[in-house]
């Protein structure tokens, strides 16, 4: 499954936010991938997730696949809409 | 001898030079034979290990020391030991090649270097730093060599001279016995930069050729407020240095008396002080000036130096950064004002230009700069409290030009489907008609600024910039604060905020008078701040504008200053400490 969602926090997705991600996605046993436009990457990869240098206001499509795919994806899209807890 | 380059931690100190060097070792590369590889990727998996056990000890002693916002980068790092792109990767080029660890590495890191090389974004491209930071540590332990003990425990108190120092040299650095740091290499963001602003030691980076021009052990002199660096000072230099380093503690000491403070009469007015700035740098200047956001950002900077139109995308980039110096306070960006004998140098000329093809006048010429600009402020704004300021409006006609063009852009953006907030938009008020039509133009806007420097040019008719009329440029004459008043009466009525930039708001007696004729919120340049702070904190908003009302009465600016000083006295007088 997928969903996509939107980088709202000022900073985008750098070093810390992007640890915050890989951190949560690894609690996963789900394949987690992240997409921007057409380069995806592993979700449990922080370089991968620096190397899409996704600053504020970039969509991103989530994807996980395995047996707790949606509770991944849950996760995971409301850590990038609380803005990683950061700003609000 | 005197290097400069660019101050990023404020202060100033003298010590003896330490030199780090960092040894380059040349990576050989063997092919192992096949019963050799697991053993290769099992010490190749030791070291990762033991890097990861170095930086968790590095990241619990810097929240212990520094506090834990400075820690997260070393979650970053871990991470990145463990990320597949370098650790699954390595193991697979050990395995598939039979290389060894050492030379695995290597491949691995050149290739994501690579990766890193081609990001557009100057924050992402430089997590390489980040990167080499952690592949140069595990190199270290692969060959058994571990941390650099010298750096974490110095033989006494030095001026750091280093080519660069990566975030864990930074972190593991025995900062209680560094006067100074020093580096060839660096920008404002390093990390370096950020640490030794959060342990106080002056730090001046980008000196380039330090590393090789300062000899060890001489006497070091390093200014980081103004990017300084002076080997083996002379007694009189040196003198003027300490006097320097004494007049900085002063005035920090003064700025941080009064920047926390909020601007509030003693009658409980509250005003808003703001910062007029030209540069993003200026943005952090305002910040510790105690600037409640920025009242007017001059957006012509983005022109550079060959005077073109900027793309979209590096305006956004500015703009975000602005918002992101001064969060939570908005940032007011005043949009194009130029004339054509602006753009292309050498270009078209007129006999009076102030009175020229300028501003939303030279729509018609450039409709794409326009438009680009207002995607990009309204882009922009997704991202934080962003005010957009027309300038040049001459009435009506003017402002439904503008708020036209607005709509086109939110129009374009939402059609593309590309995010963008919701933006206040106020009128430059500085032409006279502005300001006599300014109760039709206040339904439609959200905001008046006042830029008091033409308006008082305009109504008078009188170049500041000329020295043999400057005499008639007089901000306190009576016509001034008429019209003034005029729009602080039209903004009051329709609910619309009026604020003033200009010199009249950084100067105390006009600012005061300002306040008395109902300005609440004035914008200034960031050195003005805190005096015009200390001066409304003594006055009491009801005698100013009994005051003000006076001075509307009077006939010649001369008169309304010499009444002004008298019944302001009281709060002139001590402001002669700012």
């Amino acid at each position: 499954m997928s969903r996509e969602v939107v980088i709202r926090n000022r900073l985008g997705m750098h070093a810390r936010a992007a640890a915050r991600f890989v951190h949560t996605a690894s609690q996963f046993r789900s394949r987690v991938t992240v997409r921007r436009l057409d380069r995806v990457m592993d979700g449990k990869s922080i370089l991968g997730i620096l190397l899409l240098a996704a600053g504020p206001g970039t969509r991103l499509t989530l994807g996980a696949e395995g047996d707790d795919e949606l509770a991944a994806i849950e996760a995971l899209s409301a850590l990038v809409a609380s803005g990683f807890g950061e700003d609000s | 001898m005197q290097l400069t380059g660019i101050g990023v931690s404020p202060g100033i100190a003298v010590g003896p030079a330490l030199i780090v060097e960092r040894e380059e070792v040349p990576v050989v590369r063997l092919r192992l034979a096949p019963d050799a590889v697991e053993a290769e990727t099992d010490r190749f998996l030791r070291a990762v290990a033991a890097s990861s056990v170095q930086l968790h000890g590095i990241k619990e002693r810097l929240a212990r020391d520094a506090g834990s916002p400075h820690g997260y980068i070393f979650d970053a790092h871990l991470l990145m030991l463990e990320d597949p792109l370098f650790k699954d990767h390595a193991l697979g080029v050990i395995r598939d090649e039979h290389v060894n660890a050492e030379w695995a590495l290597r491949k691995v890191a050149e290739e994501l270097h690579d990766r890193f090389a081609r990001l557009a974004d100057d924050y992402f491209r430089e997590r390489s730093t980040d990167l080499d930071d952690v592949l140069g540590r595990v190199l270290l332990n692969l060959r058994g060599a571990g941390d650099a003990p010298s750096l974490r425990r110095l033989p006494g108190s030095f001026v750091l001279v280093a080519a660069g120092l990566a975030p864990s040299e930074t972190a593991e650095l025995d900062w209680e016995r560094v006067l100074a740091v020093v580096t060839d290499e660096g920008s404002a963001t390093y990390h370096t930069s950020i640490l030794a602003r959060s342990f106080g030691v002056p730090a001046v980076v980008g000196l380039r050729e330090a590393t090789r021009r300062i000899a060890p052990g001489s006497l070091v002199v390093v200014d980081g407020t103004r990017g300084q660096v002076v080997t083996e000072p002379s007694a009189p230099m040196l003198a003027s240095f300490r006097a320097a380093q004494e007049r900085d503690r002063a005035e920090e000491e003064r700025l941080q008396s009064i920047q926390s403070l909020a601007a509030v009469t003693r009658d409980d007015e509250r005003i808003v002080l703001r910062a007029n700035v030209e540069f993003p740098d200026d943005a952090e200047t305002a910040r510790l000036h105690g600037a409640e956001g920025i009242g007017l950002f001059r957006s012509e900077y983005l022109l550079g130096r060959a005077r073109e139109w900027p793309t979209e995308e590096r305006q956004l980039e500015v703009y975000v950064q602005l918002l992101r110096s001064l969060t939570p306070h908005p940032v007011t960006v005043r949009t194009w004002d130029v004339g054509l004998e602006d753009l292309a140098p050498g270009g078209p000329t007129c006999a009076n230009p102030a009175l020229g093809e300028r501003a939303l006048r030279l729509l018609p010429r450039a409709p794409d700069a326009f438009a680009r600009q207002l995607r990009a402020l309204l882009r922009a704004a997704a991202q934080g409290p962003l005010r957009i300021l027309f300038p040049f409006i001459t009435g009506p006609s003017d402002l439904r030009t503008a708020l036209d063009l607005l709509a086109d852009a939110r129009d374009s953006l939402e059609a593309q489907g590309i995010e963008h907030g919701r933006v206040e938009v106020g009128v430059n008020v500085e032409v006279p008609s502005a300001a006599l039509t300014a109760d039709l133009l206040a339904p439609d806007v959200d905001f008046f600024s006042v830029g008091t420097n033409d308006l008082v040019q305009y109504v008078l008719a009188a170049d500041r910039g000329d020295p043999r009329v400057r005499a008639h440029y007089q901000p306190l004459h009576p016509a001034v604060l008429r019209l003034l008043r005029q729009v602080v009466i039209a903004g009051r009525r329709a609910g619309v905020t009026v604020s003033v930039c200009g010199e009249m708001a950084a100067d105390v007696l006009p600012a005061l008078v300002l306040i008395g004729l109902g300005v609440r919120e004035l914008s200034m340049n960031p050195a003005a701040i805190p005096r015009v702070k200390a001066a409304v904190r003594a006055a009491r908003a009801s005698e100013l504008q009994e005051l003000a009302e006076a001075c509307l009465d009077l006939p010649t600016a001369q008169e309304i200053e010499s009444l002004l000083r008298r019944a302001l006295a009281d709060v002139l007088a001590p402001l002669a400490a700012f």
